[in-house]
């Protein structure tokens, strides 16, 4: 192998590749997925709480709330401003505080605090900022809680929101797409338009060509993934655990995209082959997904090795010594999977000329 | 002198079909080998074995003195393809292409435009290949065979259905790359182009390789010698052939070119079509 010509066909591949529909569109994926995963999961299935204020004075309510994270804060200037706040569904609900508000709670003479709802509001939002109004006003009385509340969900896995179990599943589709769809489009467009005979003619050997496409493969996979990950706020505290499961995960997938690639003749057939196959690949995810379904069927999987310590990492904090094993599983695939790639390439330079 | 490309007992099978049967040939340094057949006589299997890109089932190739492989970056750096298929990069332009290919050749202070211009591209070298006509995308594809000077340079039916102006550029191209000493091997099935260029042909056909030699000595050898003389009186309109051979042809000739009525004399020199007809039994038809 020679690096020198790699990199020529790397350069090659790159200038190709910016002016492909189906390459730009990789590079823009992660962006799109997370945005449709913010309005979906996010805005839509988990809004945030909205308060509109209009305080008179200084009211240590106001700066409290404006210190909370998880609720949305708007100031209005008068109380018409308040009213058409709630009039648009612009706020959940309004608060009205008047001057004076704090010192009359102090001394005790229990002031009116008027409450306008939206009658668009989730109950939900309703209750969450009462509660926290209501706690608000104990703390500023210096008034301990009457309870000690301890909250439980019937499942540790439950506790997780679903725009956050999803993140996974996104950098899976990633690894996935870009993965084995960059190496294995690159040699499928070489093959189709007889550019790959050319190349086969010159000094450039066969595997050359099939490292520099899977060379490329890895590094836009790997910043794909890094990308999706730090958008989606997943970058964890565990950055070696998860380079090392993305790397696994890359070299496993770049595999699997080279045997697309030498096994379709034509982008008919790749488009055929990742349409049928890669949702088996996607597979595992639903074991994440739907906790109830027995995990062992996941180990079936050959992105299973690399999707649980992704899974580990963003989600519980797994370190190293937690994930070792699978990763290892996982390379082993991938080695497995290249190996694969030397016969099949075989079949396809006879196939080239036939 | 040794050949630039020795061939011996080559052969190729896909599946039950034998493409290609025990060929042996060779080619001077500095020689065009035209090889002619008609569609699926072997030639393009005969190029893949060539070039690398097939291996062969039986025989031994040697190309400037080494043996053929697809991973002898040595040898494929010493030779150039033109293939019969429009394999370039439609969305790189003809300047992009020609670079791409000589970063692969490992050349440097490598001058696009002189080579942009050889083939009649310079107007259009930063256009994109996919704007190009077919006779445009030929000629790159003849810019990128040459791009790295070539010892021995192959070329698949260069001119196949290509306007007179590309054809005759590409031609010209051909001829000067001999001239500066490289081989050639040229398939097509083009007789007049063989004809034209090559110092030697070889007749292919259903894989068997029937003749190799020269056109004036296959001419010399398969053609009729003989002058055809038409001539007129009136509406009355009478030929003569006149076998050169033969003891009074001398006579004959200067008899009817003398007589008043003479309207035209002509060579009946064998085609090597009529040639390739003869010695293989079927013709050169597309």
């Amino acid at each position: 192998m020679n690096l020198s010509r790699v990199w020529s066909l790397i350069s090659g591949d790159l200038r190709l590749g910016l002016r492909s529909p189906v390459i730009l569109w990789l590079l823009i994926m992660p962006f799109v997925i997370t945005f449709l995963l913010q309005v979906v999961f996010v805005a839509l299935f988990d809004p945030k709480p909205r308060i509109c204020i209009q305080d008179s004075g200084e009211s240590e309510i106001t700066m409290a709330l404006e210190r909370v994270e998880g609720i949305r804060l708007s100031l209005a200037e008068n109380p018409e401003e308040l009213k058409e706040y709630i009039e648009n569904n612009n706020a959940d609900l309004g608060l009205v505080i008047e001057d004076g508000f704090d010192e009359a709670v102090r001394d005790g003479q229990k002031p009116e605090l008027k409450f306008f709802l939206s009658g668009e509001s989730l109950a939900s939002n309703r209750i969450i900022i009462s509660l926290l109004v209501l706690d608000l006003l104990r703390e500023m009385e210096d008034r301990d809680t009457p309870v000690e509340v301890v909250l439980r969900t019937g499942d540790e896995d439950e506790a997780i929101p679903i725009a956050r179990k999803l993140i996974p599943a996104i950098v899976l589709l990633v690894l996935i797409i870009t993965g084995i769809f960059v190496p294995a489009f690159m040699l499928v467009e070489e093959k189709e338009h007889g550019t790959l005979r050319a190349i086969l003619v010159t000094p450039v050997s066969l595997s050359d060509v099939l490292f520099s496409k899977a060379l490329l493969g890895f590094v836009m996979t790997i910043a794909m993934c890094f990308i999706t990950l730090a958008l989606n706020g997943a970058l964890s505290g565990q950055p070696l655990a998860l380079l090392a499961t993305i790397i696994a995960g890359t070299v496993v997938c770049n595999a699997i995209g080279l045997i697309y690639g030498t096994l379709a003749g034509n982008a008919k057939t790749l488009y055929t082959l990742v349409k049928s196959l890669n949702i088996l690949l996607a597979g595992p995810i639903l074991f994440y997904l739907f906790t109830g379904l027995p995990k062992w069927i996941a180990k079936i999987f050959p992105t299973y090795w690399f999707i649980d310590p992704l899974y580990s990492i963003t989600l519980e904090n797994a370190d190293f010594s937690d994930i070792g094993f699978k990763l290892a599983v996982a390379l082993v695939i991938g080695i497995v999977l290249f190996i694969a790639v030397v016969p099949l390439s075989r079949r396809m330079m006879r196939k080239l000329t036939e | 002198m040794d050949p630039a490309l020795f061939v011996e007992n080559l052969s190729y099978s896909y599946g039950q079909l034998k493409a290609v049967q025990g060929i042996s040939f060779h080619l001077n340094p500095g020689e065009i080998l035209g090889f002619l057949g008609p569609n699926g006589a072997g030639k393009s299997t005969t190029i893949n074995m060539l070039t690398g890109q097939l291996t062969p089932d039986t025989g031994l190739i040697r190309i400037l003195g080494t043996e053929m492989s697809l991973d002898n970056p040595e040898v494929q750096a010493r030779i150039g393809v033109c293939f019969e298929e429009k394999n370039l990069y439609l969305n790189m332009t003809g300047r992009e292409n020609l670079k791409f290919f000589s970063r692969l050749f490992g050349l440097k202070d490598f001058d696009v435009d002189t080579l942009l211009r050889k083939v009649d591209l310079a107007q259009r070298a930063d256009d994109r290949v996919s704007r190009y006509s077919k006779g445009m995308r030929q000629r790159l594809m003849m810019a990128r065979a040459i791009i790295n000077s070539p010892d021995v340079l192959f070329l698949d039916e260069p001119t196949n259905g290509l306007d007179p102006v590309s054809s005759r550029t590409i031609r010209n191209i051909i001829r000067e790359q001999a001239e500066r000493g490289a081989s050639v091997l040229l398939t097509t099935h083009d007789m007049w182009e063989a004809d034209e260029l090559s110092d030697r042909v070889a007749f292919l056909n259903e894989g068997k390789l029937y003749v190799v030699d020269t056109p004036d000595n296959l001419k010399m050898k398969y053609g009729r010698r003989s002058v055809k003389i038409r001539l007129g009186s009136g509406s009355q309109v009478r030929e003569e052939t006149i076998e050169l051979g033969a003891a009074d042809a001398g006579d004959r000739i200067r008899t009817l070119v003398n007589s008043d009525n003479l309207m035209t004399i002509h060579t009946e020199e064998a085609t090597l079509e009529d040639i390739f007809i003869e010695i293989t039994g079927r013709g050169l038809d597309v």
